[in-house]
């Protein structure tokens, strides 16, 4: 039987599969949100069933800095570089919301062979469930067109990082949730500025247009 | 604006129109003929708002077509072709811009008596289409009777697949004869006709009927009447423009933007009403000025223009902001910059295609062009380009009805009018529908009778456009299409 | 006794549910943008009165046109006896899964025959449009409902959708995914938003609508009829997909299922007419990438099926 973290680290993974079918940037943008507020309520649910630190404060933390403050600058970023679709570089969109599936399906047999996981879905799922979001998140880096995208990858990946952690350690010390939390924090906005420096140099975010020289 | 004949032999009208049209502010108004005897050319330029009228007599009923040179003067002459009976040698394809069943045989509506010499002259409309040949293409006929109430019209379409190959045209189901008709009534009335040429934009029409008939007899219009009039016309173009929108939105099956445009709609209909009495506009201006004082109304019609422009916000920014709308509008429908200037575009479909025209920032009607608007510009061409000029003006005008209601002067709103028009003068009227450039011309004959009465109506310049805008399109993107430029039927069938 | 009311229940949900699924719609869409909106039986008036109007049949036509309302309504109806779209069914019959699948491609494949036989333009464009749907949305329907086969170890869906006492849990997102899956699937099966815009007045955007337009009085009646009756057999199916995963959380009794069955038809309803109210029509080459995601939710409750089937 699958419990609620187990489900809701699913559910997240399904919307991460969701995410990699998405077009428009700014639908990406809410289902990552959407996914991060699911990981981070696995976070408030592993932290009070096992009654390690102060659960609800974390996840707050979490939900308030990942599945609201990145969105929002992100859609802010969005809507100052005016950009609104990213129809894919090499993999059509449908085709690649089918390939995570095919991954999601992977990192179930990963997942199994994991220590802890015997065999049963139940007890594979919340590992199934982070490999997936880690693989969604490549695949979004790598079949996407535009800057902002690949951080939105990035993001999903180290949605599916923190994911595995928690389900491994069932809680980690609040000292290296905070770090991970501002790193990633940090992360975002360099990455932020940066797209913002591409827009303004090149005129465009598409970054499988960026092998060619650019003249000033 | 007072205007006079300029002679211009046949054998250089094709020069002296290509080099006029060579320079970037100037522009080619229309190409008519009074009897069917000579050729009328209306040209006008930007820079300093001035006119001129080239008459051309014609020896023969047929002349060098003006078309390979210069690409814009395809309907007038095909227009040349089914109302006078005037050929133009050499015209790529002389199709009828008149119906079989509205003018019977060789009729040429607009052609006097005298000139019909040999009714028989050998002139046969050309109704045939284009057709696309190869393997896979096929054509889909729609209308003339179309599944909503509007206007009949017929597109041929030729496709392949889902794919737009070729958009054929045919309109001119309904010959009202409104251009013979404003010569043969008394010219106190002919404003009833000439504002009910294209009913959609009433005020417009009015307006040019009336600077055309003032410009003859040099009537003073007074200051209330002119910011009246400036209402009247912004008044429409806020109505009409949303009420595009709202189609747009109904085509792209957006229901509850199209409920909400719709109300809207209503609201600015209901401005009309308080400044005219009429919630189409009819019947309020005359020449001369107005025919109601809306005195009091005018505090409401004030207070309606705010609401107006704060509830349009939300619907506005919803419909640009859907990623959805984009996927629909963008590069779909695309005209160039270069396309449109050959086509002498006009209106906002020119202004969604980079052309800086604006009628209001140049020639004088109301208080324009001392208060004409910022002009708002898109250069995509596209249908999103095209809705985007539409939803600035929009706003553009919400402010004008504010600034001209804070301003508005008191006094008369109408003068008198002189018992009859001067005789030979030529009165114009030109102004900016919510369609874009709208031209009256008015000829007197040596009684000070109108002998002859032209109308150019924006949508003669821009129905082209739409036939090339909407090839190389998906099919169900065509009404898209069609509804971004907003064409009139009636304007283009007098 | 039992039986006789079961079958004047199927017989009148048959008869009314149909009408009164569309007029729900349409009324929630209509007070939505605040109008009033036709009254909830106009689908049922309009029925009646088509019935009694005389035809008119483009001379270009042969019989195709005529025999496809026949069987298509025949089938439809037999379909609806089929299908356990409803938490009650009078009789189980042999109601394969792949038997249904392919009585909705008979049905298809009569329509299309139909829209290109009086030869016009708008029906013979429906037709390739709808066939280009159906190939695309068809393996989102198979999928999903193979996916609630496999866990039920059986292809009989009467056996599939029959509650049982004690359902685990565990099925629940099996349930929700298939569910979804159909759901988004039927949207665009039915040709409503955002593929197809049931209300549209313009010929060249048709999909559905444009196959129906060579047709007139009784036999437009019969066909909008089956149409609807379409409509709740499918909205019925991924409505019992919900209902199951509601049971696996909290079993209800077998008596509430009758209820529940209809009000989630209604239910569906109105999220239709809300989805109808806000969105955008897709572009037509957009359409495949919104049919991409109920194949996604398919495909997801398959996974689930051969994982949780592995597993158990």
């Amino acid at each position: 039987m699958l419990g609620l973290a187990e489900t809701l680290a699913t559910a997240a993974a399904i919307f991460g599969i969701f995410m990699s079918g998405c077009r428009h940037v700014r639908s990406a943008i809410y289902l990552y949100a959407v996914q991060t507020a699911l990981v981070a309520s696995i976070a408030f649910v592993y932290s009070a069933s096992e009654h390690t630190g102060p659960a609800l404060n974390i996840s707050l933390a979490v939900v308030l800095a990942k599945a609201v403050g990145i969105p929002f600058f992100l859609g802010w970023v969005v809507k100052r570089l005016d950009v609104r679709t990213d129809s894919g570089a090499f993999l059509p969109v449908p085709l690649s919301m089918h390939v995570s599936i095919a991954l999601f399906a992977t990192s179930y047999y990963l997942a199994s062979s994991l220590d802890g996981a015997a065999g049963t879905f139940s007890a594979a799922a919340g590992a199934t469930a982070s490999i997936s979001l880690v693989f969604t998140g490549l695949l979004f880096m790598m079949t996407r067109r535009l800057a902002i995208s690949q951080i939105i990858g990035f993001l999903t990946m180290e949605n599916g990082i923190y994911l595995l952690g928690l389900h491994e350690t069932r809680g980690m010390p609040v000292i290296v949730e905070m770090g991970v939390l501002l790193d990633v924090l940090a992360a975002v906005m360099i990455a932020g500025v940066i797209v913002f420096r591409i827009k303004k140099n090149f005129k465009h975010i598409d970054v499988t247009r960026l092998t060619g020289l650019n003249e000033q | 604006m007072k205007i006079s004949l300029v002679p211009v032999p046949q054998a250089q009208l094709s020069d002296n129109l290509v080099d006029w049209l060579h320079v970037e502010d100037r522009r080619l108004g229309l190409i008519s003929s009074l009897d069917g005897g000579q050729l009328v050319t209306l040209v006008l330029d930007c820079t300093d708002a001035s006119a001129q009228c080239w008459l051309t007599p014609l020896d023969s009923d047929v002349y060098h077509s003006l078309t390979p040179s210069v690409p814009q003067a395809h309907w007038f002459e095909r227009a040349l072709n089914d109302l006078f009976g005037i050929r133009a040698a050499g015209h790529p394809r002389l199709k009828s811009v008149l119906q079989q069943s509205s003018c019977k045989g060789n009729l040429h509506p607009l052609r006097s008596i005298a000139q019909c010499g040999n009714p028989d002259h050998g002139h046969k409309s050309d109704n045939s289409y284009l057709h696309v040949s190869g393997e896979g293409v096929y054509e889909i006929p729609v209308g003339p009777v179309h599944a909503g109430i509007i206007e009949p019209g017929h597109f041929r379409l030729n496709c392949l697949g889902e794919t737009i190959i070729n958009l054929e045209i045919r309109l001119g189901f309904l010959h009202r004869g409104v251009e013979r008709r404003l010569t043969e009534i008394p010219w106190r009335s002919a404003r009833f006709v000439a504002e009910a040429a294209s009913s959609d934009a009433a005020a417009a029409c009015a307006i040019a009927h009336a600077i055309a008939v003032e410009s003859m007899s040099d009537i003073t219009v007074p200051e209330r009447a002119q910011y009246l009039r400036t209402l009247a016309l912004e008044v429409e173009r806020v109505s009409m423009h949303i009420n595009d929108l709202g189609g747009m939105s109904v085509d792209l099956g957006w229901s509850w933007l199209a409920a909400n445009l719709s109300r809207l709609r209503g609201m600015t209909q209901e401005m009309a009403a308080l400044l005219s009495g009429s919630r189409f506009l009819r019947n309020f201006i005359c020449p001369g000025g107005v025919s109601v004082d809306p005195d009091a109304r005018l505090g409401e019609l004030k207070r309606m223009s705010e609401v107006v422009s704060k509830q349009l916000e939300v619907p506005i920014n919803a419909f640009f902001d859907n990623s959805s709308v984009h996927d629909r509008t963008v590069k779909v429908g695309e005209i160039s910059r270069s396309a449109a200037r050959e086509l002498g575009l006009v209106g906002v479909a020119a202004r969604g295609s980079g052309i800086a025209y604006d009628a209001r920032q140049h020639f004088a009607h109301g208080l324009y062009p001392a208060l004409a608007p910022a002009m708002a510009v898109e250069t995509a061409g596209d249908v999103l380009s095209r809705l985007k000029v539409r939803s600035a003006e929009i706003v553009g005008s919400l402010d004008l009805i504010r600034t001209a209601l804070d301003n508005i002067t008191s006094g008369t709103t109408s003068s008198e009018l002189p018992n009859k028009l001067p005789g030979d003068t030529i009165g114009v009227g030109i102004v900016e529908a919510f369609r874009g450039e709208l031209i009256h011309l008015i000829f007197t004959d040596k009684h000070g009778a109108i002998k002859r009465y032209c109308i150019k109506d924006p949508s003669f310049n821009n129905w082209t456009a739409l036939a090339i805008a909407a090839g190389g399109n998906l099919v169900a993107d065509f009404p898209v299409c069609n509804k971004s430029f907003s064409l009139s039927y009636s304007g283009v069938d007098l | 006794m039992s039986t006789i009311l079961l079958w004047l229940l199927t017989f009148s949900c048959l008869l009314f549910l149909p009408s009164l699924t569309i007029g729900i719609i349409r009324k929630t869409k209509a007070r939505l943008q605040n109008r009033v909106g036709a009254p909830l039986w106009q689908h049922l008036f309009d029925t009646i009165k088509l019935l009694r109007k005389s035809e008119t049949v483009s001379e270009n036509s042969s019989w195709i046109l005529r025999v496809n309302t026949v069987i298509n309504i025949s089938i439809m109806i037999t379909l609806a006896f089929l299908t356990p779209w409803l938490s009650f069914k009078p009789a189980t019959s042999a109601d394969d899964l792949f038997l249904l699948i392919y009585l909705f491609a008979a049905i298809r494949f009569f329509a299309i025959l139909s829209s290109l036989d009086p030869g016009s333009a708008f029906g013979a464009f429906g037709a390739s449009r709808e066939a280009t749907l159906s190939v695309l949305v068809e393996p989102a329907i198979i999928l999903a409902l193979s996916a609630v086969a496999l866990s039920a170890h059986t292809s009989n869906l009467s056996l599939v959708f029959a509650l049982t006492a004690n359902t685990p849990i565990s099925q629940a997102p099996l349930w929700l995914l298939a569910g979804a899956g159909l759901f988004l699937s039927s949207l665009v099966e039915l040709s409503r938003m955002p593929v197809d815009d049931p209300t549209t007045h313009l010929e060249l955007t048709m999909v559905h609508e444009a196959m129906m337009l060579e047709n007139s009085g009784p036999n437009l009646a019969l066909l909008e009829f089956s149409s609807a009756l379409r409509l709740v057999v499918l909205y019925g199916l991924s409505g019992q997909c919900f209902l199951h995963a509601l049971h696996c959380i909290w079993p209800f009794a077998s008596a509430a299922g009758i209820l529940l069955s209809i009000s989630i038809i209604f239910a569906l309803a109105v999220v239709t007419s809300l989805i109808e109210t806000v969105s955008v029509r897709l572009k037509w080459t957009r359409a495949p990438e919104f049919v991409a995601y109920g194949l996604t939710m398919s495909l997801l409750a398959l996974l689930v099926a051969l994982v949780t089937g592995v597993s158990s």
